[in-house]
């Protein structure tokens, strides 16, 4: 898959994650990897850049004696998804086009 | 390995990283190896879940600019005159290295240590950026707008350029790391005294390049415009020297195949060893002496004469001057070679050879004169 479309789709996978609650590094990778092949190597650098552009925000808990970051999803990181969603109207209404050309 | 071990190799690898950043990295994968071991993994396949460090450190500082490990003074953004700096980058990830330099000298040399120095004054007007990851690269950058006549703009008045700011890129790269390597350069020379590469490219438009001691497992390739080479010692699997107006002096070259082109410049080579060597020139000399070439020679040649002298047996040569005179000193008895001589008002001296010899030689001329001799074995 194309590089550029492949890291779109992450971000917004990862959100998606985020709707259903507040989540952790290898909880959110879990959580999506029925869907989505996700590792922690690629999941760290989603994650910063979420926080950069503030579609997530990050806290620390304290958990069995040791600390987890949680990430938790903004209003700015919902409106990602629609804006995302929205496009691929788009993409999906092309993609039909072109598969049935192909008969 | 086990987390402790995980967490030290992996700080090793990121002590060019900012602090705070690189522990926000290792705090990350610590985390997810603790709640794999939660969740019952046991802890070395917790750690080995991550993948190797090397894919950790390239995707995670992949894009980070490297750190310039020297002069961090706050003020330096509006200070003025030269301002030296090393950009230091873990050379563990990088597989290439790649310059881009517009008027500055480049130089490649071993490096005191295992990470790769990029050394280059910055001042005003002039930067460079250095990438860390797979790709070190180094592009120089001017900040303000810039006429050909090495006048910027910034603000509105014009200044012109410190000439000791941008004059040269010094890189230092571990010695036992093979790099692929592009460098180019408009007006500066290159020169290199590394030791290993997987391969190495320069383009210089009138620098003069000079690389010595080099031994490429892939492909040397060296082109300037009106630059001179100088190539001793060297070693590669294909070697490839074009100049337009340059000259080009090769000294113990090896390499299974060579090729030379030029348009006016003379070519001098001694000691060359190779499968192929083939040549093309428009107007200048060609000299070459100590050859050992086992297969195939060709030499190509408008108006420039050619002098070339064979240390072993040829199994195919072609020597074709228009204007220029062919001399040629074969390696063996005169039996051993198949002559075709041809030219149209020079003269001809060559030996009568043998049907049966096992190598062919073929020279044709134009004006030029032909003079071939064999060197009987002792």
């Amino acid at each position: 898959m194309d590089a550029q479309l492949r890291r779109g789709i992450l971000d917004i996978s990862v959100l998606r994650a985020l709707t259903e609650g507040d989540s952790y590094g290898y909880k959110i990778i879990k959580d999506i990897s029925p869907f989505v092949t996700l590792s922690e190597s690629t999941l760290y650098p989603i994650l910063k850049r979420l926080e950069s552009t503030g579609a997530v925000e990050v806290y620390t808990v304290e958990h069995s004696g040791r600390l987890r970051k949680y990430y938790t999803i903004t209003v700015k990181g919902r409106e990602r998804i629609q804006d995302f969603l929205r496009e691929w109207e788009d993409v999906m209404k092309a993609y039909q086009y072109i598969k049935g050309d192909l008969k | 390995m086990t987390k402790r071990e995980f967490t030290e190799e992996l700080c090793r690898r990121l002590k060019n990283v900012p602090a705070d950043e690189a522990n926000a990295i290792v705090n990350f994968y610590v985390e997810s190896i603790e709640d794999r071991i939660e969740e019952g993994m046991d802890e070395e396949a917790a750690v080995a879940a991550l993948g190797s460090i090397d894919d950790i450190v390239r995707t995670t500082v992949g894009t980070a600019y490297a750190r310039p490990e020297t002069e961090a003074q706050p003020e330096e953004r509006e200070s003025k005159g030269p301002r030296k700096r090393d950009y230091v980058v873990d050379a563990g990830p990088v597989e290439e290295l790649e310059v881009q330099e517009i008027s500055g000298d480049v130089e490649l040399e071993p490096s005191h240590d295992n990470r790769i120095h990029v050394h280059v004054t910055e001042g005003d007007g002039v930067t460079y950026q250095v990438t860390a990851g797979r790709v070190c690269r180094i592009t120089k950058s001017y900040t303000g707008k810039r006429d050909s006549s090495g006048f910027y703009f910034k603000l509105g008045i014009v200044m012109l350029i410190d000439k000791n700011v941008g004059n040269l890129v010094r890189i230092e790269i571990p010695a036992e790391k093979l790099l692929t390597i592009t460098a180019n350069t408009a007006s500066g020379d290159f020169s290199s005294s590394i030791r290993k590469a997987l391969g190495l490219k320069v383009t210089t438009g009138n620098g003069d390049i000079d690389v010595e001691g080099l031994t490429a497992a892939g492909e040397l390739s060296l082109s300037t415009g009106s630059g001179d080479m100088e190539v001793t010692d060297c070693a590669a699997d294909r070697a490839a020297f074009r100049t337009v107006a340059g000259d080009v002096e090769l000294n113990q070259i090896t390499a299974n195949e060579v090729t030379v082109t030029t348009a006016s410049g003379d070519v001098s080579i001694s000691e060359l060893t190779a499968r192929e060597f083939s040549t093309k020139m428009a107007s200048g000399d060609l000299e070459v002496e100590e050859a050992y070439i086992a297969e195939k020679l060709t030499a190509a040649s408008a108006s420039g004469d050619m002098d070339i002298s064979l240390e072993a047996p040829l199994a195919s040569g072609s020597f074709e001057a228009t204007n220029g005179d062919i001399t040629l000193e074969l390696y063996g008895r005169e039996e051993d070679y198949r002559f075709s001589t041809r030219t149209l008002f020079g003269d001809i001296s060559c030996p009568a050879g043998s049907e049966s010899g096992a190598g062919s030689v073929r020279c044709v001329t134009v004006n030029g004169d032909i003079e071939v001799t064999c060197r009987r074995l002792i």
